[in-house]
């Protein structure tokens, strides 16, 4: 059945320029997610090689029928064949309606991936907590006016100890006083930008979808199909040794100015210096409405703040020169912030290294201040002050209804 | 008398303080943009203006030196040992480098959230009452570790302050391109009570002697931290703020310490004992100079001596960066003579002050005496001579001693605003030998004009054969706020203590108006978004949306039940009680009551 829902992904991707998977040497550990991170003492290099590493296998083709499984026999994964990262359980499919059990990891698989399928506007449409909505400073249009769409989603270490400890339940996960997650869970938070007839879909992890449409004030107001290009992905993962997990973000290269395709999707080289990485929202104003002037079509110009450091860069570039007949190609890490003293009781937070870190698609406006280790830190377990392990999920934890 | 006496465990290590310098001056720049007192920015200038204000670089004497908002203008106030271990325990005369803690970890803590008992998720933290002011900061702690988290040989829980002691010279040739801290050491005490003790190894001799100590009250740390620089020199940090990597900065050094008991009737947060000084060593409060402090224990006839900032390093360390690495040795001065009374008079005496090693054994010497000589030390002012190869030292002994616990005081945590300040009073470690008058006198501990507004007795006179200086110090009832620092003295013989009153507004507002998040970000958090950008690394205080989000976490930590924590919001303590009357009432959406 797996097939099947991936074969229509393909087909709704199909004909609208989704590149497939280039063949790549099966085999080898490429495909396998690292489980040895670098010491926390490893440089820029090693922590972007790790990253890389990681990147690499959750782009691997999934296995037919165990979601999240690399098929380490199939080349590297793309916009055709999916990717291992896109069978982990979305926000949407562990938290279900009424606080319902979503059961096991692999137990539901065609009907989730039915969904995903059949309903790939749920995956990435506006949900309750707003899938167009960054963390901090509302939504993201990118310079063909379209908004930006995001999605998370957990591994099965994760997932798995979610359910097992009945934390679908937001009444359950409300009155958890030591939520920790096993070492291996993994999340990863995805954004996506509708690619246009005049994008390179080549240049990007494509993906087929049904997404909502808004009017100017950012109000839902249907769904239409659309191709959707990977342009952010965070990956984290709680590694052994890592009680503060370790943080990693990539970007589609064109995503910001210089932009090797010449026109950035997020950068406008006329706008005014006060326009730029500037939130849509206007102060004051919950929920966000645009800003005098500006309606949800207006783009919101973006530069990066912070350079990619040049270790990084130079893995990036061997990276994309090893995986150049594929959409790695195209894709870049930001950087990875790790705890450099993961293990001292006396400083919890372990020293994020590097201390700031952004994606420019998923903490636009707040890159000179955008720490992922030091935001998730006051991560809390729905409105209760208990932590929660240095993670949002539960934020999109639902309550049985009233009697249950 | 704590660990002068009492069995010890000592430690080394590295220390970082990663204190945020951007509040140390009204004055950012060519700008007078803060208003410390008022914790506010004033008019004139956007948010994105101000910060780049503060990011500029600047020069000092015609030097690059950093930006206009200091060293760290990123820094998150968290001070941590680093790799610190236990290097020697045993009984006061008995201390040997050998041990079953020798070698094991050595954490300060921050603290457990008092509410949900989770944590600790952040370390301590070092605050400035006055951020002008130099001459003593604070540091807010959770508790102490000894061991990993799996198995700790002790395990303390105490959420507890300590004030800086001495501040005073310790390397004699400063680190280039580094703040004078380079050049100084702090001393800190921090009291654990028994009952704070959650956790030990009951196998540990050492540990079994601390904890059974029939007249020890609780445990005393004692740490001191010296040769303090940030690793980031000018033209590093600039560069990374031009490539807005925006590093914190902290000053990081070394940390030496001791563990010991408390006894009944010590302070908690001032080592005990006589007072040596060694004049060479200016201290940053004038006149007063590198502290050391003794005790004749005629019991056991023995001479303790707590000689760790008396004795100085000639230089920084070579590798600005290294602060774990085995401490390059203190000036020689070859055995060191002790003597009493205004003549010098030798006791017959030496210890070896062990330049090379001394950090291993906390920098405490232990001298055994003949009765002669117990009655000779306990009898006159102690005086330490050395001479080496060119180099000398001669350290004197300040007769008379105040000294005690109030440092820095919020007199808005006090009842009424009133408060009374005890200290020791001693002379040659004992009582009083005559009446003795003591001025109370009013300055400002930074640079900020004194703002005049407690009421204190002029003079407290102490009586023959007494140790207590005793007094009531309270706010006279005038609108002035700020930073008021009183001095006890007689003769040569001083202690200061900090106070800071908050300002009292209604900011304005008319009584029941709707709070509006302009108002909540002009009034009460724009100050702390410019001033302290670590603290927007988790939540953005400058995003409503992020701040309404997190409202249950901001009310809980601006509450009383967090305020001695390490978890108070902010950690700075900047923000007056109407000011968090400002928030509370915005973030639970009630009508705006201002404080009566």
């Amino acid at each position: 059945m797996k097939r099947i829902a991936i074969a229509a992904v393909a087909a709704l991707g199909l004909g609208l320029g989704a590149l497939p998977a280039q063949a790549q040497p099966a085999g080898g550990n490429a495909c396998q997610f690292p489980t040895t991170p670098p010491p926390p003492s490893g440089d820029a290099g090693a922590f972007a090689t790790y990253a890389w590493q990681m990147f690499i296998a959750l782009n691997w083709t999934p296995q037919v029928g165990d979601r999240g499984v690399p098929d380490c026999t199939k080349p590297l994964g793309g916009s055709t064949s999916g990717t291992v990262w896109q069978t982990y359980k979305t926000v949407d499919e562990i938290f279900l309606p009424n606080a319902q059990n979503p059961g096991p990891w692999n137990s539901s698989l065609t009907a989730t991936l039915f969904k995903q399928t059949a309903k790939a506007s749920t995956a990435v449409q506006t949900s309750a907590m707003g899938t167009v909505m960054q963390p901090v400073g509302g939504w993201l249009i990118d310079q063909a006016g379209n908004p930006t769409y995001y999605e998370i989603a957990a591994n099965r270490v994760s997932y798995d100890y979610i359910v097992a400890n009945g934390f679908y339940n937001a009444n359950t996960v409300n009155a958890a006083r030591n939520i920790a997650f096993p070492e291996g869970a993994t999340e990863i938070k995805a954004s996506w930008r509708i690619l246009t007839a005049l994008d390179d879909t080549s240049r990007y992890l494509t993906l087929a979808a049904t997404v909502e449409t808004f009017d100017a004030n950012g109000k839902p107001n249907g769904t239409k199909a659309a191709t959707l290009g990977l342009v952010g992905l965070h990956i984290i993962v709680k590694a052994k040794g890592y009680p503060q997990w370790i943080w990693s973000t990539f970007e589609q290269v064109d995503n910001v100015t210089p932009a090797p395709n010449g026109k950035a999707s997020y950068s406008d080289p006329n706008a005014k210096p006060s326009d730029v990485n500037q939130s849509p929202c206007q102060v004051g104003v919950l929920p966000c409405t645009p800003k005098p002037g500006k309606t949800f079509q207006t783009p919101d110009p973006l530069t990066r703040v912070t350079a990619i450091p040049s270790a990084v860069a130079a893995i990036n570039q061997q990276i994309q020169a090893q995986y150049g007949s594929t959409f790695v190609k195209y894709y870049e890490l930001v950087a990875t912030q790790h705890p450099a003293d993961p293990g001292d009781p006396g400083n919890p937070l372990g020293t994020p290294t590097p201390n700031l870190l952004a994606n420019v698609t998923m903490e636009s406006y707040l890159q000179p201040t955008s720490s992922c280790m030091a935001c998730h830190s006051t991560a809390v377990s729905g409105p209760s002050r208990y932590k929660s392990d240095f993670s949002f999920l539960f934020i999109h934890a639902q309550a049985p209804k009233s009697g249950h | 008398m704590g660990i002068l006496n009492g069995p010890r465990i000592n430690f080394w290590g590295g220390i970082r303080a990663n204190v945020c310098t951007a509040n140390n001056s009204d004055q950012v720049g060519d700008v007078k943009l803060l208003d410390l007192a008022n914790s506010m920015v004033r008019p004139g200038y956007t948010d994105e203006q101000a910060i780049d204000l503060m990011r500029t670089p600047t020069t000092n004497n015609g030097v690059p030196y950093y930006t206009n908002g200091g060293w760290n203008y990123y820094g998150d106030h968290q001070v941590n040992f680093v790799s610190a271990t236990v290097s020697s325990q045993g009984p006061a005369g008995g201390v040997v480098d050998s041990g079953d803690l020798v070698g094991l970890p050595v954490y300060l803590l921050g603290s457990i959230d008092p509410v949900t008992g989770q944590g600790p998720f952040f370390g301590p933290v070092m605050v400035d009452l006055d951020p002008t002011s130099s001459q003593a900061t604070q540091i807010y702690v959770g508790g102490l570790q000894i061991g990993d988290s799996t198995a700790p040989k002790l395990l303390i829980r105490h959420d507890t302050v300590c004030s800086s002691q001495s501040l005073s010279r310790r390397v004699l040739t400063f680190e280039t391109d580094a703040p004078g801290s380079s050049g100084f050491n702090g001393t800190f005490q921090v009291t654990f009570p028994k009952s704070a003790v959650t956790q030990y190894d009951a196998s540990s001799p050492i540990i079994t002697a601390l904890m059974n100590d029939a007249k020890a009250t609780g445990i005393v740390l004692r740490f001191s931290m010296f040769e303090m620089a940030p690793p980031l020199t000018t033209d590093e940090l600039v560069a990374a703020y031009n490539a807005n990597t925006n590093p914190s900065n902290p000053s990081s050094g070394r940390v030496v310490g001791t563990l010991g008991p408390h006894y009944e009737g010590e302070p908690d947060t001032c080592p005990p004992g006589r007072l040596l000084s060694n004049p060479a060593l200016p201290a940053l409060v004038p006149g007063t100079f590198a502290e050391g402090y003794a005790l004749v224990d005629a019991a056991a006839a023995r001479l303790s001596i707590d000689t760790l900032n008396l004795f100085p390093k000639p230089s920084f360390r070579a590798d600005r960066t290294d602060i774990t690495s085995p401490l390059t040795p203190n000036v020689d001065y070859g055995p060191i003579a002790v003597g009493a009374g205004s003549h010098d008079t030798p006791l017959g005496v030496t210890f070896d002050a062990r330049p090379a090693d001394y950090y291993k054994f906390g920098g405490i010497v232990d001298v055994p005496l003949s009765p002669q000589q117990v009655q000779l030390a306990q009898s006159m002012p102690l005086v330490l001579s050395g001479s080496n190869g060119g180099n000398s030292v001669k350290i004197t002994e300040q007769p008379l001693r105040i000294y005690g616990d109030p440092r820095n005081i919020y007199l808005d945590d006090t009842v009424n605003r009133e408060v009374v300040c005890s200290f020791t009073v001693a002379y040659l470690g004992g009582p009083l030998p005559v009446d003795m008058t003591f001025a109370i006198i009013s300055s400002t501990p930074g640079t900020i004009a004194d703002p005049y507004y407690l009421t204190f007795p002029p003079n407290v006179v102490v009586q023959k054969g007494q140790s207590l200086l005793s007094f009531t110090v309270g706010d006279y009832g005038s609108a002035n706020f700020g930073f008021e620092c009183l001095t006890i003295k007689n003769g040569t013989s001083s202690y200061f203590v900090n106070f800071r009153k908050y300002p009292k507004s209604d900011f304005g507002i008319p009584k029941g108006a709707t709070i509006t998040w302009q108002q909540a970000y002009d009034i009460a958090l724009r100050f702390h978004y410019i001033v302290f950008p670590a603290m927007s690394l988790r939540i953005p205080l400058n995003d409503m949306g992020t701040v309404v989000a997190t409202a249950e976490q901001f009310l809980a930590r601006l509450s009383p039940a967090y305020r001695n924590t390490t978890l108070c919001m902010p950690i700075t303590r900047s923000l007056s009680p109407s000011q968090i009357r400002l928030l509370d009432c915005f973030l639970s959406n009630k009508p705006w009551e201002p404080l009566p």
